[in-house]
């Protein structure tokens, strides 16, 4: 006889009462395996999808401007493994149904123009190659649209400009024309039908056109903006310098000059060429130009029209140099405050050195697409001789429609131009010097005036050919030629932001806690049917804590079996969780794209930690042998004899006065105390379980102590029987009452975190801000849409104009970055950037989670002024959602937490948290100032948001002139109500799938409920048959059953519902509004539903268990 | 021997406190026997649980081959059960799971586990009882006598220097009731232990060295 036999044959004569229990710890372990497996599946499933569209594309480089297409085969060649590259050009644009009776534009079309390179990437390709003015879709954009093969479309495409449109030479108008194309192929959405660098499970809207008729429409021959490389890139990138938009070309004088097709070199360009010519020594003998143009010079009444000024520093040097007077001196260095003019202007403005030329010019940046003129008084220094280095026109850089044209009548300028200023000695001059600059202004004086975030040169000379340099030391990554491993970023960002197997784990909070609930029912129900043989083991010598290892053992045997067996059920959880998330749940999703994936550590870990919780649960059960005395349990009696006897009245009574405060007290807390969002969130579920918990153990001390009233009384009935009953066995009591008040609190708790998005009307301190449309676009958007002469320079019809008078507009510059909204299940690794504008941030408004407490208008810390960190890193604030930081980028800290970013250059950028929004139409999104955001990305222009105040006019109908006005742009207009609807779809369906998963967890509870009524119905049948005996009809007996059922059921609602409102009275009080009473009821009834129909079987067996026999039975 | 001096145990009520033993004083010696009788309530079987060191006394001390149960700890006294005490009750209280073997040889289990020794003893123990036919039955597969007789030999496995049966007779037929109470006194003699056999059986009694009253917690010789 040993111990394991001892075990081995109490295993299989209870196996009944094991099989129980096994099945319990089955049930908790496929719980926890389900919810592990569904974080895999989460992440296998973003894996699938990231790898199954970037197709063999492991790394992409993308860049803002065009480059040549030949860069591909030479990356292909250069790259470790012969890699296939595929040039491309991609461009976010919007297409229309050309055909269609209602107009339909579908906006934020991914357009790819593509040869057959592209296709052998991966698989869904097209059955031939596009011809020209032919598009293939992809099912989604298809569908959209509404259209079929050989049906019409009109692509808007983009005018391309080297030059930004905030610059004054940069267009503002006219910069999109549509496109006319039919058709050809519909592609399903896999593969590379869904092709897309940015990580999103949401299925992409592709059009794919040929990339030589893309080229054309363009007007970028044999130029792409993007190569896709299947293999790695090896690093070696040696682009040409056309390909960085720079031009090397020798004067006529001899030297060197360095330009750029953007007219301004930007500051990080001129900063990486002025690095590469110090290589080679070059640099020191560079010499910086800057050459603008003035709407006027004017001397003594006389004028000059549309002139460039150079602003250089002389030097005496050939070939870039001397600057000689008409006398044929060289000139020295002009003052700030000077101006040399050339011969010819002198002599047509008839001025005198010592004069004051005043010059005319536009602003060099302009915003909302109006240009600005300002006029500078210079002082007449030198008259310049139109000869030698003074007469170069190629110190003016080449301007396509100015520079290229024959006569200056011809000019086709993007800014306002007045061709009748233009006069015959003008022409004369065109004709013999060109665009050769009439006045010359110190470097310095020249880049104040003029020098804008662009650039604050226009080209850098220099007497040596300084093309070998620049092809060798030029780095390509400073140039903004990186190519990025989207390939390892997608994977990377398959972990997603949501631990999704926490999450379900958490979900499945509840029916975790049943089964555990119920494996404790179950083994103590079986161990107290052994209460006799765990006293005979103590008579018979063995040690309390010999026989509650034996128990032990026993049972973790037990756990064991049951957490095998949860494995197979716990794939099966998963596979019904998934099966939820891609249809019930699909709002927390967005697409059904999930799979199950298996990996043997989470079954490993779920059915470990199974049997771990099991074994807790079952040692504290295996602590009976320790509660009563050896000679009770002889008799079959768990309780002490002292505990049925004698219960101490007055220290009861002050414990449960003691557990009453300590119920209330953390609602009184809240109530008092002003916490932030953040710690209320966890008081509130603190303050709820400890009101719960202090509830139920005042329920318990009442059972111990014996219910409040006698048990028969004249007139009593069966009522204050039942009631007396319910104490009987106070553990099993308690354990009822706590899962009904445990699923009570769930529901009702739970209520108040969904919020009706209907409800959100336009408010200043709301999660709208006061916003009653947000107008997303495809393309930027230059002008001003608040001003009348803004609207009609967008072409905005009078019958629209009327409605969006009534409006007021704030634009908003966008940098497009990875969603890291709730809509997007993967991580985001550079969200979308906003800069918002000063008269945004003066208006303040929106919901704040967390701000500093001395601040009314937390927006105008973003006005805070820029500074630098040791490390030399731009500091600059950010204002974001409270969700955003926390649960997509993963800062916790809150306020003065910092995040760093890359700026348009690819250098990095720390973003300080100064305030975080709550619930807001910003979910995803990084706010920053203008001025910040400009310095960040200064090669942006225009906007590509408008939050829209509209009051008097219907929503419908400013929507509609809004995307009459912006239609070229490809605006995405909706309500903020709809846009917030969107993101608290989400959390509504997170809630829903939490009480979905508690009701399955209600389920499982009142299968232990009905377990534990039908066990004392039976330990009480002769009892009952007593009863019977007495005169007790078997109605009356199942009566008093069900009483004593009901008043458990009722106690528990009564019990959470306590619990709860304790809970949620500060929340409620704070936050103001109400809970939704009639959907509460309705859960509050299903619950005590459910627990009836569970009280249903034990009222059976009272029924059938009251038989005369019993009294006569003996005792087993 | 077996030494029980001014014995008393009080229980605490919601009323006045419930005394159920009255200064019991008692002394054994190895090979003698005794019988137990009294009304229902009136003890008895508090009596014998404390003598099993089940329960402890509110006064008084007990002596068994010089130790004093009170004094040990938990461990101490489950050993001291073990070692010394064999119970043979009412209710035979055999372990469902286990074979007849396997149930005499229970309380060999704890402490050190059982022995080749131990195997021998208590197929002596079940010829003894007239069950070495029924060694591998389950308790189910047995009469009431016969799950009597296992009972005993259990209580005998440890050679203990105290039996004490708890009406072991009550729920058996006369002549089944004769037979156990024989194989009893028989085994009790050969081992020459001390017994104590509480009954309401007057003829069981009457087989007793020495037969002792207990009414309302008090002993008295008769």
């Amino acid at each position: 006889m040993s111990p394991l036999l001892l075990i081995l044959r109490s295993l299989l004569h209870h196996w009944r009462a094991n099989a129980a229990v096994a099945a319990g710890v089955a049930v908790g372990t496929a719980v926890l395996i389900g919810a592990l497996l569904v974080g895999d599946s989460m992440r296998g499933s973003l894996t699938r999808l990231a790898v199954d569209r970037l197709g063999r594309v492991d790394e992409a480089l993308v860049t803002e401007h065009f480059f040549g297409a030949s860069l591909a085969e030479k990356v292909s060649g250069t790259s470790t493994n012969d890699c296939p590259a595929a040039p491309v050009i991609m461009l976010q644009t919007a297409v229309a149904a050309a055909d269609s009776d209602a107009p339909r534009q579908v906006a934020n079309v991914k357009l790819i123009g593509s040869d057959e390179r592209f296709w052998r990437l991966g698989k869904g390709g097209l059955k031939s190659p596009l011809p020209a003015k032919q598009i293939a879709l992809n099912q989604p954009l298809a569908d959209r649209l509404g259209v079929r093969p050989g049906d019409a479309v009109l692509l808007r495409l983009p005018k391309q400009s080297a030059i930004p449109a905030d610059s004054a030479l940069g267009r503002k108008r006219e910069t999109i024309r549509s496109q006319r194309v039919t058709v050809r192929e519909i592609i399903p959405a896999t593969g590379l039908g869904r092709f897309g660098l940015q990580p999103t499970q949401q299925e992409p809207l592709l059009a794919y056109v040929s990339l030589a008729w893309l080229q054309e429409q363009l007007e970028q021959p044999w130029r792409v903006n993007a190569i896709l490389l299947a293999g790695r890139s090896g690093g070696d990138l040696r682009p040409d310098l056309s390909d960085y938009g720079l031009h090397v070309e020798q004067s006529p004088l001899g030297y060197f000059s360095i330009t750029s097709d953007r007219m301004l070199i930007d500051p990080s360009a001129e900063q990486a060429i002025r690095g590469a010519l110090s290589a080679d020594g070059i640099h020191a003998a560079a010499q910086p130009a800057l050459t603008y143009l003035a709407n006027t010079m004017e001397c003594n009444g006389r004028q000059v029209p549309y002139s460039t000024i150079t602003a250089i520093d002389f030097q005496w040097q050939s070939p870039l140099g001397p600057f000689l007077s008409v006398a044929g001196i060289p000139l020295p260095p002009l003052a700030d405050d000077e101006i040399a003019l050339n011969a010819w202007t002198a002599d047509s403005l008839k001025a005198q050195i010592g004069d004051t030329i005043r010059v005319t010019y536009f602003e060099p940046e302009s915003s909302d697409g109006e240009v600005r003129e300002k006029t500078v008084s210079l002082r007449l220094a030198a008259i310049v001789a139109l000869s030698g280095a003074a007469a170069d026109r190629t110190l003016t850089p080449p301007v396509k429609g100015i520079t290229d044209e024959l006569t200056m009548s011809d000019w086709d300028p993007p800014f306002p131009f007045d061709a009748k200023r233009i006069r015959p000695a003008d022409e004369e001059y065109w004709n013999r010097y060109g665009p050769t600059p009439k006045a010359f202004v110190a470097l310095p004086t020249g880049q104040r005036l003029w020098g804008s975030r662009f650039g604050k040169i226009t080209s850098l000379r220099s007497s040596k050919d300084p093309t070998a340099p620049l092809q060798q030391h030029l780095a390509p990554a400073a140039m903004g030629f990186v190519f990025q491993p989207v390939r390892q970023q997608a994977l990377n960002a398959a972990s997603g932001t949501t631990p999704f197997g926490v999450l379900f784990l958490c979900l499945s909070f509840f029916l975790i806690a049943s089964a555990v609930l119920l494996v404790a029912i179950l083994f103590r129900l079986g161990l107290e049917q052994r209460t006799r043989e765990i006293g005979t083991f103590l008579a018979l010598g063995f040690t309390p804590r010999q026989t509650g290892r034996l128990l032990l053992m026993e049972g973790v045997i037990v756990a064991a079996m049951g957490s095998g067996l949860g494995v197979p059920l716990g794939v099966g959880y998963a596979a019904m969780l998934l099966l939820g998330l891609n249809t019930w749940w699909l709002g927390a999703v967005g697409t059904p794209f999930l799979g199950l994936s298996i990996s043997p550590a989470s079954l490993a870990v779920g059915s470990l930690s199974g049997m771990v919780i099991a074994t807790v649960v079952l040692w504290r059960t295996c602590a009976l042998p320790r509660k009563s005395t050896p000679r009770r349990m002889l008799t079959g009696d768990l309780a002490p004899l002292e505990q049925t006897l004698f219960v101490p009245a007055r220290r009861t009574k002050t414990l449960q006065l003691a557990l009453v405060l300590l119920a209330t007290l953390p609602t009184v807390v809240l109530l008092v105390l002003k916490l932030d969002e953040r710690l209320r969130a966890t008081m509130f579920f603190l303050a709820g379980s400890l009101t719960l918990v202090c509830l139920v153990s005042l329920v318990r001390l009442r059972f111990k102590a014996g219910m409040c009233c006698d048990a028969i009384t004249p007139g009593g009935g069966l009522l204050r029987l039942s009631l007396r009953n319910m104490g009987r066995h106070s553990a099993r009591s308690t354990s009822t009452v706590s899962l009904i008040a445990c699923a009570t609190f769930l529901i009702v708790a739970l209520s108040i975190f969904r919020v009706d998005p209907r409800q959100g009307q336009p408010s200043l301190h709301s999660g709208n801000g006061g916003f009653t449309v947000v107008a997303d676009l495809d393309q930027t958007v230059t002008g001003n849409l608040d001003t009348r002469e803004g609207r009609a320079g967008l072409g905005v019809r009078p019958e629209d104009e009327e409605v969006l008078s009534k409006c007021r507009f704030f634009p908003v510059r966008v940098r497009a970055g990875d969603d890291a909204s709730c809509l997007n299940l993967y991580r985001a690794r550079q969200p979308r950037i906003l800069g918002v504008s000063q008269q945004f941030i003066e208006r303040g408004g929106f919901r704040w989670a967390e701000s500093p407490d001395n601040i009314v208008n937390p927006w105008q810390l973003l006005s805070r002024r820029l500074t630098r960190d040791a490390d030399g890193v731009l500091r600059v604030p950010v204002v974001l959602e409270k969700n955003t930081a926390n649960y997509a980028l993963q800062l916790w800290g809150g306020i003065g937490e910092t995040l760093d970013i890359r700026d348009g250059q690819n250098k990095p950028v720390r973003l300080e948290i100064v305030a975080l929004l709550a619930d807001s139409i910003f979910q995803g999104d990084l706010l920053v100032s203008d001025q910040a955001f400009l310095e960040m990305f200064p090669g942006i222009s225009g906007h590509r948001m408008f939050l829209v105040e509209a009051s008097t006019k219907p929503l419908a109908e400013v929507m509609v002139s809004l995307q009459q006005a912006l239609g070229d742009y490809g605006p995405v207009a909706e309500t903020t109500g709809r846009r917030q609807a969107k993101f608290l779809n989400v959390q509504n369906t997170y809630l829903s799938a939490f009480q979905s998963l508690g009701a399955l967890g209600l389920l499982f509870g009142t299968i232990g409920i009905a377990v534990v009524q039908v066990r004392n119905v039976l330990e009480r049948r002769s009892e009952l048959a007593l009863l019977l005996a007495t005169g007790f009809r078997r109605s009356d007996l199942a009566r008093l059953v069900l009483f004593e059922h009901a008043g458990l059921l009722l106690l528990g609602v009564g019990v959470g519902l306590s619990a709860a409102t304790l809970a949620v009275v500060p929340t409620l009080v704070t936050r103001g509004g109400g809970l939704a009473v009639l959907p509460l009821a309705a859960s509050l009834v299903a619950v005590v539903t459910a627990g009836l129909a569970a009280g249903a079987l034990a009222v059976i067996a009272a029924a059938r268990a009251a038989v005369w026999s019993v009294l006569r039975e003996e005792r087993p | 021997m077996l030494c029980v001096e001014h014995l008393s145990k009080t229980y605490l009520t919601r009323g006045e406190p419930l005394e159920v033993l009255r200064d019991v004083s008692l002394t054994l010696k190895p090979g003698e026997n005794v019988a137990i009788v009294g009304p229902s309530g009136s003890g008895k079987s508090t009596l014998l649980s404390i003598l099993g060191a089940l329960e402890t006394p509110t006064a008084g001390r007990l002596v068994l081959d010089g130790q004093n149960p009170a004094e040990l700890d938990e461990k101490g006294l489950a050993a001291f059960r073990n070692r010394k005490i064999g119970f043979v009750f009412q209710d035979h209280h055999l372990l469902p799971q286990c074979s007849v073997l396997e149930n005499v040889l229970v309380p060999t289990v704890p402490n050190g586990g059982t022995s080749a020794a131990d195997v021998e003893r208590a197929k002596t123990l079940l010829d003894c009882v007239g069950l070495s036919d029924r060694a591998d039955y389950r308790p189910a597969e047995l009469s009431g006598g016969q799950r009597q007789r296992v009972a005993i030999a259990r209580a005998m496995i440890r050679r203990p220097r105290l039996v004490l049966a708890d009406e072991p007779t009550g729920n058996l037929d006369r002549t089944t009731a004769a037979q156990i109470g024989e194989l009893l006194l028989e085994l009790q003699q050969s081992e020459q232990n001390v017994l104590i056999v509480v009954t309401h059986s007057a003829r069981l009694a009457s087989r007793m060295h020495r037969q002792l009253e207990l009414d309302e917690g008090v002993l008295t010789e008769n």
